[in-house]
């Protein structure tokens, strides 16, 4: 097992799993919270299109994919703030259109590109040092804004608005917030990729609801179970040969299902959309 | 104006784009007072709430709180405390009593600034108020709906306000729940002398509560007081 300290890529791929994995299991806690878990899944999908339409005109897939994830977002928020459809339908749309799109970006490629389907699939084996810099600047700007703003952010997550007649700004930490989650995951994509990044974005932090009365609580072992899943899910990859994405998410699946065993809690109902008891 | 009044709207017009909610609403309001505002659902009640908290800008006419227009008024955030109805909250919501309180701080503290002893002191004299003092580590999912909603009144008497707007605060509450929310909300006006403001279905918290009543259906259709409102129903 040690063995896998000797390959300066792993040692690459190990860093980003745990920026990565700690960095959406934080935003993860507010997306499980206000019932976005389908957020993820959406602007994972727009920020796909941006990707394949990036390899199809020789762009940059990173900016092409937080381009196409930051319209989405704002799109979708603006769509939200008017009060012409809820978020859910914003984004139900978004993600059929921007699939759509990826698919048609794809087909217009006209040949197989694998550092493409990379992004579908996660090849986290493939970070180069470039990427992990521009994971290292997103883990830490996302950080610094949530931590700055983590009084708002809290007040918002509990009620929208109260929070906005206690002087929280609103819509702006709601498009804050989404604008947040489009750079995480667009971080996201080598590492799981496009179709298991909203593993990273519910699971640990549902796994970590289970555990704790209290938001700080949740918000530091949601953390903790995203960082340790991303490292363990890489090293058990590493030492089967199985795909890391699945393999973290799996990792994740199974915190989840210890929690909910070990839960010192009984709830008669989950977490996000309304509430009425 | 006159120094007791605290409240003024005038002519008030307010709504949504392609929708107006309110029309022409016109009252003043005095310090202490205790108001209902009853009508139909969808007859502009929540909206009014809005553009008394300034949340909503008026189409027309104006509102004055304390002489200030509250439309984008960092100043009047901590004069006037809001509750909203519990079923926009959620129960199980991961956070401890003591959190919760603190959260009506939030006019004051801003992002960064960290809460004094002071303010930790007023924490407990708000849940004092509410009789929720022994609770303040509990976390809030452990609470039944009405500790619950006394935990969001003490919530938003934490800053000081002089003006309480609530918005159903016995719905979907038992009666013994209804009846502490009941003693909570006459303490608020008998005893902290605040204006409270409550939009209701409620019959009786209105009957045994309200000195006042508003009742609008997009516009003003009656203002005057309890009992009066009481005999045009029984006439």
């Amino acid at each position: 097992m040690l063995a896998i300290l000797e390959y300066t890529f792993l040692w690459r791929s190990l860093v980003a799993a745990l920026l990565i994995g700690s960095l959406c299991s934080f935003l993860g806690v507010f997306v499980v919270l206000k019932g976005l878990s389908f957020a993820g899944a959406g602007i994972a999908h727009g920020a796909f299109a941006g990707v394949a339409l990036a390899f199809l005109i020789g762009s940059n897939p990173f900016i092409m994919g937080l381009l196409f994830a930051l319209i989405m977002v704002w799109l979708v928020g603006l769509s939200a703030n008017k009060g012409n459809l809820n978020v859910d339908a914003s984004i139900g749309i978004m993600f059929a259109v921007t699939m759509a799109l990826a698919i048609l970006f794809i087909g217009l490629i006209k040949q197989y590109n694998t550092e493409l389907f990379g992004f579908l699939f996660g090849n986290i084996l493939a970070v180069t040092n470039r990427d992990l810099t521009f994971m290292s600047w997103v883990f830490l700007g996302v950080s610094a804004v949530l931590l700055i703003g983590y009084r708002a952010f809290y007040y918002w997550a509990f009620d929208e608005t109260m929070a906005e007649a206690s002087g929280v700004a609103m819509p702006q930490v709601f498009f804050l917030f989404l604008s947040l989650l489009a750079l995480a995951i667009v971080a996201s994509l080598k590492v799981v990729g496009e179709l298991l990044v909203t593993a990273f974005m519910v699971i640990p932090a549902s796994t970590a609801y289970q555990l704790t009365y209290s938001l700080k609580k949740m918000l530091i072992l949601s953390v903790i179970l995203g960082g340790l899943a991303s490292v363990l899910g890489l090293v058990l990859s590493f030492i089967w040969d199985i795909p890391s994405g699945a393999s973290i998410v799996l990792v994740l699946g199974l915190e989840f299902v210890l929690g909910t065993i070990f839960s010192p809690k009984k709830r008669h109902q989950g977490v996000g959309g309304s509430y009425n008891e | 104006m006159q120094t007791d009044v605290l409240m003024e709207l005038k002519e008030v017009t307010a709504g949504y784009p392609g929708h107006v909610a309110l029309k022409d609403i016109s009252f003043r309001v005095k310090k202490k007072e205790a108001i209902a505002v009853v009508g139909p659902n969808g007859g502009g009640k929540s909206t009014l709430l809005k553009v008394i908290m300034g949340l909503i800008e008026p189409q027309r006419g104006e509102v004055l709180i304390l002489g200030e227009k509250p439309y984008k008024n960092h100043h009047l955030k901590s004069k006037i405390a809001y509750l909203p109805q519990q079923s926009t909250i959620n129960p199980h919501f991961p956070a401890l009593i003591e959190d919760i309180v603190q959260l009506g701080l939030f006019s004051e503290l801003g992002l960064l600034k960290r809460p004094t002893k002071a303010h930790k002191e007023r924490v407990i004299a708000s849940l004092e108020k509410v009789d929720l003092q022994d609770m303040l580590g509990e976390p809030y999912e452990h609470l039944s709906g009405g500790q619950k909603q006394r935990v969001l009144i003490a919530r938003a008497i934490v800053s000081k306000p002089e003006i309480i707007l609530l918005d159903e605060p016995t719905t979907g509450l038992d009666v013994f729940s209804q009846e502490s929310i009941l003693k909570v909300v006459r303490e608020l006006t008998e005893e902290e002398h605040l204006t409270v403001i409550a939009v209701t279905h409620d019959q009786v918290f209105l009957r045994r509560w309200a000195e006042r009543v508003i009742q609008i259906q997009q516009q003003l259709t009656f203002d005057g007081l309890a009992s009066k409102f009481f005999q045009r129903g029984e006439e």
